[in-house]
């Protein structure tokens, strides 16, 4: 897959379209630039995850705060490992949670080997089967803060498969932190209990 | 006392399951118990994830499959359970505990959770969830995860 955004530019136009306050749960190759971007308390960086499991984690999150935006980033080859998912998803009918899929056609974080099936695998029709409310594709030119704050703006669960450079060099996945310490800070805000000093 | 009775008098507020037959005769009761919310996933190890995102949000879910679920899930209850600490807890249907039939799906539920280092108890087989209650609570004050095995037939 040649064509496509870099990361970063994704990463810049998911914070330019989301609405605030929203959560933003960033994995695999998308965690290294949200981390080196700031995230906001809000946000989790899903790392270390178990590979496939971004979606389950983020409609949770998305049925416990109905009233939040919850928008996972998930990786081709992840979602590709656990597609039944998205039936989940739909089934579940969290109409908070967004899915923006990081269509490098790589597993980027693992050195760039390519992801099963590759470009025969049409994300945006195995969501629509899935019986997704909402499911479209960054078209190529297109500009990706429009495409966003349209799948911020959806009613109802829905996805938006981005076109993503795969690069050479990408930073290996490294966690940003002790993870259970990360998500107890994260769970507290999510409870409404925000630790002393957390903006 | 049925599952879904059991579940909501201990506080849960979703159960997330893949039904086997044993625990599968509790769906009607359990979508009709006030309170509680059954959620069906697609493959279990999305069960342990989607579990974790709601404990994120103060929910309490209670996760339940059959044990062969549980293996499909581990890389999953792993990263909820051991990477994050959640207290997660979860219904796990041991085939054939009842039978002393030879099935590695039985003979494998105990060694597995202790390789997950995950505590574990045993409800007596039947119809009656009454235990579960006190479990759940004592796991709640405990802040612990922890898995309550329920032996079943050949299901
Ligand atoms: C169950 C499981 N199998 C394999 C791996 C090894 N692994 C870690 S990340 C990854 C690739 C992720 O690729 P993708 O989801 O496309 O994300 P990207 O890095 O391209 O953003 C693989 C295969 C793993 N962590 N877990
Ligand atoms: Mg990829």
């Amino acid at each position: 897959m040649s064509r496509g955004i870099s990361i970063e530019a994704l990463v810049d136009a998911v914070e330019a379209a989301r609405p605030r306050p929203s959560v933003v749960v960033p994995t695999m190759s998308a965690v290294h630039p949200y981390v080196a971007r700031g995230l906001s308390p809000w946000d989790f960086a899903y790392l270390p995850s178990s590979m496939g499991q971004a979606v389950p984690f983020a409609l949770g999150v998305a049925l416990g705060r109905p009233d939040l935006p919850v928008c996972a980033l998930v990786g081709d080859g992840s979602l590709v490992m656990n597609l039944g998912c998205l039936s989940t998803a739909t089934e579940a009918a969290a109409r908070n949670l967004r899915i923006v899929v990081v269509r490098n056609g790589v597993y980027q974080v693992t050195g760039g080997q390519a992801v099963v099936g590759g470009e025969a695998v049409d994300l945006v029709a195995v969501a629509r089967g899935c019986g997704l409310p909402h499911a479209w594709r960054l078209e190529d030119g297109a500009d990706p803060v429009v495409a966003l704050r349209a799948l911020f703006a959806a009613d109802g669960c829905a996805l938006l498969d981005v076109p993503v450079t795969p690069v050479d060099d990408a930073p290996p996945a490294r966690s940003p932190g002790p993870a259970a310490a990360r998500f107890e800070r994260w769970r507290r805000r999510l409870v409404g209990d925000p630790p002393e000093g957390d903006a | 006392m049925d599952l879904g009775k059991a579940a909501s008098t201990a506080g849960i507020t979703h159960v997330v399951w893949i039904p086997d037959s044993s625990l599968g005769r509790w769906a009607a009761a359990l979508e009709r118990t006030p309170g509680l919310r059954l959620l069906r996933v697609a493959r279990e190890g999305e069960a342990w994830a989607l579990a974790l995102g709601l404990y994120a949000t103060g929910a309490r879910p209670l996760v339940v499959m059959q044990c062969t679920g549980l293996y499909e899930s581990g890389d999953s209850l792993r990263n909820a359970v051991l990477d994050y600490g959640a207290p997660l807890v979860g219904l796990i249907g041991v085939r054939n505990a009842t039978t002393g039939a030879s099935d590695s799906a039985a003979s494998l539920a105990e060694p597995f959770l202790r390789a997950f280092h995950l505590p574990y108890r045993w409800l007596e087989p039947g119809d009656d969830f009454s235990a579960l209650t006190a479990m759940v609570d004592e796991a709640n004050r405990l802040r612990r995860a922890e898995i309550f095995l329920y032996p079943e037939g050949p299901a």
